[in-house]
């Protein structure tokens, strides 16, 4: 019966009591004052029928009353049942139930929307498990079970859970519904993927307080996890950015105590964090040098200033300077400062790099615009100065022959007195390794001494201290791997050994050995260049350079005179023309004009023009220019030989005469001689005829001597210049023998032509002529009677060798070169015995020579001796470039 | 008919050896003169078959004396013969280019002087 049905069968009970009830009281009312006159069984009666009624109303009351409440709680559940509904279907969070088997039995719109099922595919079909990826409903199952307290027993659990469910159905019994705390699980999704979320559990309880089944609200942590990762996120790039930062980092209380410092300052200073807590001020923590202009930057800041990059220069933990752009700034709130930031950027790197492009790019420049050498050496040390804080500087140069380095530059700042130590350095010569530059030149490496008045090995250290100076370093300036100087450098403050410094001024000092190098380059050029200049002005000789277009570009002031033009006049012009005027017309045969064109070195003789018309012979010698294998021009030099032109007249007359007067008287005595010899006035005795032979053959020989030392003065001084023309020296071999035959005969030395074969040469018949007579005269004189002269004859690509080969008594190996000299023979007894002037080879050889070839004697085995003549062809010898002496035809 | 020929040098000493050895080795008449210009005077007395001239002489030298010679008709066909002890080339070509009949050198030899004088003038019957 439903509860409306219940409600109306006691409203109409109710009723009929009701109206018993009246109709009861009724009697009652009627009958209760007479109770003779109505039946006292009817009054008993109507009372207890209205007492009756009265409690049967009052029981229909209470159960209508019952009745209605149970209607109402009805309706208050319906009414929750809706609320629940409203709120499963409307809540967020996903809302799943589950029996202890697992089966899914709830499953809210929330969970359709994240999970991705639909509540029809789900409920009563899936279980528990299948919301999950694998084996996480196991894993979170044993976290759980590990959760438990362990002291406690574990709660029972119905024994119809399933096993999956067992750790959650226990973790939930374990707890009062109030104190089950949520745990992180995952979700699977319909479609596979997977989320987060924070899942609480419950229990569904039946009426009798058994666990039926588990209720898991799960709100999905994804955006969760998002956003603290974003924070976590953010959280570490502030942290990062501080930690990691290369900027040294602080915060400090406005007290001055240290609140927060970053690696990169705790590395700065040498000191972790604590140790920066339990300093009592900003300054603390600073180098002693330092700490006032520390403490002044944190009094700023306090205040208010804002401090910018504040130049400080500090040693780290490490010993090593570092250079600190300080940036500081107090945070305030209305009640006044709250911290002060402060903040360090290491800019030592960045100081060095601008200051070695600095005092570079200012070496350079004083280097490159400077023309005295010790006045740019000066500015060098001015910069130095300037750029590392220094107030004296000096240069020292070595004197590498007598090995002594010695002061050649100073500079110092201007101010404090610096005469004394200016003084004693100007009067120091040190030796190798001596003292401050001493040491460095012979070290060849920089040197640092921290204090110089307290280094033994310092010579100034005593005027140092009258001079106020403190520190001292020193660098070797180089050429290569030699030192040629040494830069000192001296400050009146203490500075600490900078490796940095010195590798700078390293490098300077590389480019001030440079320009000192160049520089003694560039002076000893200016020497060069003066003493060329002196010698191109002093010498005698002519010289005109000429460039590639064959037009003067220099000209002595010998040339200039003899060609009588002011050297001005003639820069410029063709040089054949200023040497050849138009006028005079010389043709193609002009030796000067065919030297220019040749390009190739040339000499010879030549007639210049003055500017007057005046002509005068000159003997000239061109040398061509080459640069790099291109011909930039050449040199002429000449030299006007009209005096000697003159002595060479005297000489030949003076020569002529002396051997005219010489010749006279032997004129004499030989006619004289020759007649009584031939006894052509009269009979002579025995004794007087040999002394007449005697002496006819002295005369004769000093006849020839005359005659040969006239030949060899004419052909060595030039003045006999020979004819060149196409011979067969084969032919002129046969003359020879022949001429020599008699002297053969007389000799009874056989004269044989062996082997010759056609040897045309172009020489000068007569000369060849001479040297083969001669040859054959010597090697018929000094041969055995009977014994055999050969000549040869033979033919190489380059030109012909004629041989003389004697049996002769030969020539001594160490003589075989000297008998070539004038009156060289093999014995000093030769020339009176075998009646030799001891100038035939030596005429011999000039002559060969003045061809451009050579002669020269063997030993022939083990008797006689080779004479040999080599006469080259012409055409190979002009094509080798050499130019034979006094070759030139006619 | 012996030849006659004058000698014009002024060295005494080579006057006499040559005039000596012409005459004992060739048989031939010599005149000796002392100067260039006592040379020409006899030159034109005795019209000698040959001139034997020296080159060196004080006042008048062989060349001047050749000329000389040469320019008077009487002695200007007298073949004359350079005697000098100047031997260098350059003196050759100059005492050639005069237009004398040879050029010969001191010392000569006195057995072959004739000779070469015969040689000189072409005369084959010496």
């Amino acid at each position: 019966m439903s509860r409306f049905a219940h409600s109306r069968s006691i409203t109409r009970a109710f009723v009929i009591a009701l109206a018993c009830s009246l109709a009861g009281a009724i009697v009652l009312a009627r009958y209760g004052s007479d109770t003779t006159a109505a039946d006292p069984w009817i009054f008993w009666f109507a009372t207890f029928w209205t007492i009756a009624q009265t409690t049967l109303i009052a029981v229909a009351l209470s159960t209508f009353r019952s009745a209605l409440r149970q209607s109402q709680a009805e309706r208050q559940l319906q009414s929750v049942a809706r609320l629940h509904r409203s709120i499963l279907d409307s809540a967020g969070p996903v809302m799943i139930a589950c029996d202890l088997s697992g089966r899914i039995n709830l499953f809210n719109p929330a969970a359709e929307r994240m999970l991705g099922y639909r509540a029809a595919d789900v409920l009563g079909k899936l279980t528990a498990a299948d919301l999950f990826p694998e084996s996480e409903m196991v894993r979170v199952g044993e976290q759980l079970s590990a959760s438990l307290p362990s002291s406690k027993p574990h709660p029972e659990v119905p024994p119809e859970t399933a096993d999956q469910l067992l750790p959650y159905v226990r973790y939930v019994a374990s707890f009062p519904a109030s104190r089950v705390r949520g745990f992180e699980m995952r979700y699977r999704r319909k479609d596979g993927s997977t989320f987060p979320a924070m899942v609480y559990l419950s229990a569904v309880r039946s009426s009798a307080g058994s666990i039926d089944g588990l209720v898991s609200v799960a709100v999905d942590l994804s955006a969760t996890r998002r956003a603290e990762y974003a924070l976590r996120e953010s959280e570490e790039r502030y942290r990062d950015l501080f930690e990691n930062s290369a900027e040294m980092i602080a915060t400090l209380s406005p007290r001055g105590r240290y609140l927060y410092v970053n690696p990169a300052w705790q590395t700065l200073f040498g000191m972790d964090s604590s140790q920066f807590e339990n300093l009592i001020g900003f300054e603390s923590a600073f180098p002693p040098e330092v700490q006032a202009e520390a403490a002044a930057l944190f009094h700023k800041a306090l205040h208010g200033v804002r401090v910018e990059r504040h130049p400080l220069r500090l040693q780290n933990s490490a010993g090593e300077t570092v250079e600190v752009e300080a940036s500081l700034s107090c945070r305030r709130e209305e009640s006044g400062p709250v911290s002060v930031r402060c903040t360090f950027r290491d800019v030592t790197q960045q100081n060095r790099r601008e200051r070695r492009l600095r005092i570079q790019l200012v070496v350079s420049q004083i280097i490159g615009e400077t023309t005295s050498v010790d006045e740019g050496l000066t500015r060098v040390l001015e910069a130095l100065c300037g750029t590392f804080s220094s107030d004296f500087a000096a240069l020292w140069t070595v004197d590498d022959a007598q090995h002594l380095i010695r002061p050649r530059v100073t500079w110092y700042a201007r101010g404090r007195s610096s005469e004394d130590f200016l003084r004693e350095t100007h009067g120091q010569v040190l030796a190798r390794g001596e003292s401050l530059p001493g040491t460095v030149w012979s070290q060849g490496k920089p040197c640092w001494i921290s204090d110089v008045r307290q280094d033994p090995a310092f010579s100034r250290r005593g005027t140092a201290r009258l001079s106020g100076y403190v520190s001292g370093w020193a660098v070797p300036v180089r050429v290569g791997n030699q030192v040629i100087a040494v830069i000192e450098c001296f400050s009146r403050q203490l500075i600490r050994e900078d490796p940095d410094l010195l590798a700078t001024v390293e490098t300077v000092c590389g480019s001030v050995g440079q320009f000192m190098a160049r520089a003694g380059q560039e002076a000893r050029l200016r020497q060069l260049d003066r003493q060329r200049a002196f010698i191109l002005s002093s010498v005698a000789d002519g010289i005109i350079g000429v460039d590639s277009a064959n037009r003067i570009a220099f000209v002595n002031p010998a040339a200039a005179g003899m060609l009588e033009y002011p050297e001005s006049a003639v820069i410029g012009r063709d040089v054949h023309e200023a040497l050849h005027p138009p006028s005079v017309g010389c043709g193609a045969g002009c030796p000067t004009r065919r030297a220019i064109l040749s390009g190739e070195s040339a000499s010879g003789q030549d007639v210049y023009m003055r500017q007057s018309a005046r002509s005068f012979p000159i003997e000239f010698a061109l040398m061509p220019m080459i640069d790099e294998g291109q011909s930039v021009g050449s040199v002429i030099s000449f030299r006007d030989i009209s005096q000697r032109y003159a002595l060479d007249h005297m000489k030949d007359e003076f020569i002529s005469t002396v051997s005219h007067e010489l010749r006279t008287p032997l004129t004499s005595i030989r006619g004289a001689l020759g007649l009584l010899q031939a006894g052509m006035l009269g009979k002579v005795t025995d004794k007087a005829s040999n002394l007449l032979r005697i002496a006819v053959a002295n005369s004769d020989r000093l006849v020839r001597l005359i005659n040969d030392i006239l030949d060899l003065e004419r052909m060595q001084s030039g003045r006999a210049p020979l004819t060149f023309r196409m011979i067969a020296l084969d032919e002129l071999a046969r003359q020879a023998i022949e001429a020599m035959q008699p002297m053969a005969d007389a000799g009874r030395v056989h004269l044989l032509c062996d082997v010759i074969v056609p040897a045309p040469v172009e020489a000068d018949a007569d000369r060849i002529l001479q040297v083969l007579t001669n040859l054959l005269s010597n090697a018929i004189k000094f041969s055995p009677p009977q014994s055999i002269v050969r000549v040869n004859i033979g033919r190489s690509p380059d030109g012909v060798t004629l041989s003389v080969v004697d049996q002769g008594r030969g020539v001594p190996a160490d003589k075989l070169e000297s008998i070539f000299d004038r009156f060289q023979q093999v014995d000093a007894s030769d020339s009176r015995q075998k009646g030799g002037t001891g100038l035939g080879l030596a005429i011999c050889r000039t002559i060969v020579q003045q061809h451009g070839g050579r002669i020269w004697a063997e030993q022939n085995g083990t008797q006689g001796s080779i004479f040999r003549v080599f006469l080259p062809d012409r055409a190979s010898l002009s094509a080798s470039g050499e130019e034979v002496a006094s070759g030139h035809s006619g | 008919m012996p030849r006659r020929i004058l000698i014009i040098d002024d060295e005494d000493d080579i006057r006499e050896v040559a005039a000596l050895s012409l005459e004992t080795v060739a048989g031939w008449d010599v005149t000796m003169a002392g100067s260039g210009a006592a040379g020409i005077i006899k030159a034109q007395e005795l019209l000698p078959d040959a001139i034997l001239l020296d080159v060196m002489m004080p006042v008048m030298d062989g060349p001047t004396t050749f000329r000389e010679l040469r320019s008077r008709p009487e002695t200007s066909h007298i073949p004359v013969i350079l005697l000098t002890a100047k031997v260098q080339a350059a003196d050759q070509k100059r005492f050639s280019d005069l237009g004398v009949a040879a050029v010969m050198f001191k010392p000569f030899d006195p057995l072959a002087l004739a000779k070469d004088i015969a040689a000189a003038l072409g005369w084959n019957d010496e």
